[in-house]
């Protein structure tokens, strides 16, 4: 017992505590709670060692490690999980937090009345969860998904909401502001929520502002685009040999082809309208390698003499 | 079939009537049932006039005479082919400015709305 108390600290270092609980150390780390620790960067110099240096008196600094959010000895992550952000953060996402749904449930969940993990906490949304190796993992690093806020969908929101409730609830800057009490105001319009089925899972980026540049549209427009000449082509065979067969006129059949031309102009126009202007991210140029084109109308007309 | 020059890149697209024509050119690999063009009588790249008397014909008809077709048949090559015109009108700002503006453009007077050349389809009679 003597022992014990010999080595007794009511706020024991953060190198105690890592003994055990490496994973929290390794990405309380990565944040910017725990940047001071962060592997990549420099251990800062003691303060207190270089007051006492220049003969001033040594003062409390304060840095935030696991006491700051854990009782030393008495760890309680539900404590940790709201209202230990509230000792510090008093920003009216913070403050409204205590007003919104999100708190309610979690509220509920603490009383007992609602089932464990109905609640969201800061901690929910801020440091997720992962499983490893049947455990649960708790992310210490809440910068891990805060900017751009979409990361948070995938990992977060996700998980109660649809894509598309969360895409215009985390573009709704004042949702934000209320902690997400009311709806969203703001409609995002995507496109991404009909291209993800074929899109291979985990290589999905989510983005609000220009969904139309999204590099997997753009070769989706590229293979419509050839896509949509294999079927004017197909179109055309399938055509003449009704001409043939059925004595069909050639100006109906004419008619048909310019109708789709037509239609796929239309669409490339409004294509490179959205690109060039809308979303300002290409440049519609004549430049595009435009040298080596032949002229369309004497092709055939060689090939049907030998040369094509 | 695709060439590099064909790809889209993240910066740079093809111009609407570039885009037309690839298709045009690609159709053009693909079967000798049809071939289509766009084709002006004021065209701001000179492989874009008419190349037959008939082509020549169908455009000034189609500009003569906005909103309706032409069509003819003609001998080429030893073969007989059924000839058509449509109206391409300048639907946007952008055609406008690029025709009246560029330094190759023989025309600087063109408006929105206006038909500024043709879709010429072609198809072999025999």
């Amino acid at each position: 017992m003597a022992e014990l108390a010999a080595h007794w600290s009511d706020a024991p270092p953060m190198a105690v505590c890592v003994d055990c609980q490496r994973v929290q150390a390794r990405t309380f780390a990565l944040g910017r709670h725990g940047m001071r620790g962060h592997p990549k960067i420099a251990k800062p110099r003691d303060p207190q060692r270089a007051l006492s240096d220049l003969g001033l008196e040594a003062q409390r600094v304060d840095h935030l490690d696991c006491g700051s959010c854990h009782e030393s000895h008495n760890v309680d992550t539900r404590y940790a999980a709201v209202d230990a952000c509230a000792t510090c953060h008093a920003d009216s996402h913070t403050r409204a937090y205590f007003e919104s749904p999100h708190d309610a449930k979690w509220r509920e969940e603490l009383a007992g009345t609602a089932p464990a993990g109905a609640g969201v906490s800061c901690a929910t949304c801020h440091m997720t969860k992962t499983e490893r190796r049947g455990n649960a993992i708790t992310s210490h690093n809440q910068n891990d998904n805060l900017r751009p806020n979409e990361k948070m969908i995938r990992s977060v929101c996700l998980d109660c909401h649809g894509l598309q409730f969360s895409l215009d609830a985390l573009t709704d800057t004042r949702l934000i502001e209320a902690n997400f009490t009311g709806k969203p105001k703001i409609r995002v319009e995507s496109r991404l929520g009909s291209a993800t089925h074929t899109e291979p899972p985990g290589r999905r980026r989510l983005t609000s502002t220009t969904p139309c540049a999204h590099p997997y549209l753009l070769q989706r427009n590229a293979t419509m685009d050839r896509r949509s000449v294999s079927m004017a082509a197909l179109f055309a065979t399938l055509a003449t040999a009704v001409v043939a067969s059925e004595g069909v006129p050639y100006q109906r059949v004419t008619d048909m082809l310019y109708q789709v031309m037509s239609a796929d102009r239309e669409v490339y126009r409004m294509v490179v309208q959205r690109l060039t202007v809308d979303d300002d991210v290409l440049t519609a140029s004549e430049h595009y390698d435009d040298d080596v084109a032949a002229a369309i109308a004497d092709v055939p007309l060689r090939r049907r003499a030998g040369h094509g | 079939m695709s060439s590099p020059r064909r790809s889209i890149t993240t910066t740079t697209s093809p111009l609407p009537s570039q885009m037309f024509r690839f298709g045009a050119e690609r159709v053009m690999d693909e079967t000798d049932e049809f071939s289509y063009s766009l084709l002006s009588l004021a065209p701001i790249n000179k492989k874009s006039g008419p190349g037959t008397p008939l082509e020549k014909e169908g455009l000034e008809y189609v500009a003569d005479n906005p909103g309706e077709n032409f069509h003819g048949e003609e001998d080429l090559g030893g073969g007989k082919y059924f000839t058509t015109a449509y109206p391409d009108f300048a639907v946007v700002e952008a055609c406008v400015n690029c025709h009246n503006n560029h330094k190759d453009s023989p025309r600087q007077d063109l408006e929105v709305g206006e038909v500024v050349g043709g879709i010429v389809i072609r198809i072999p009679m025999d």
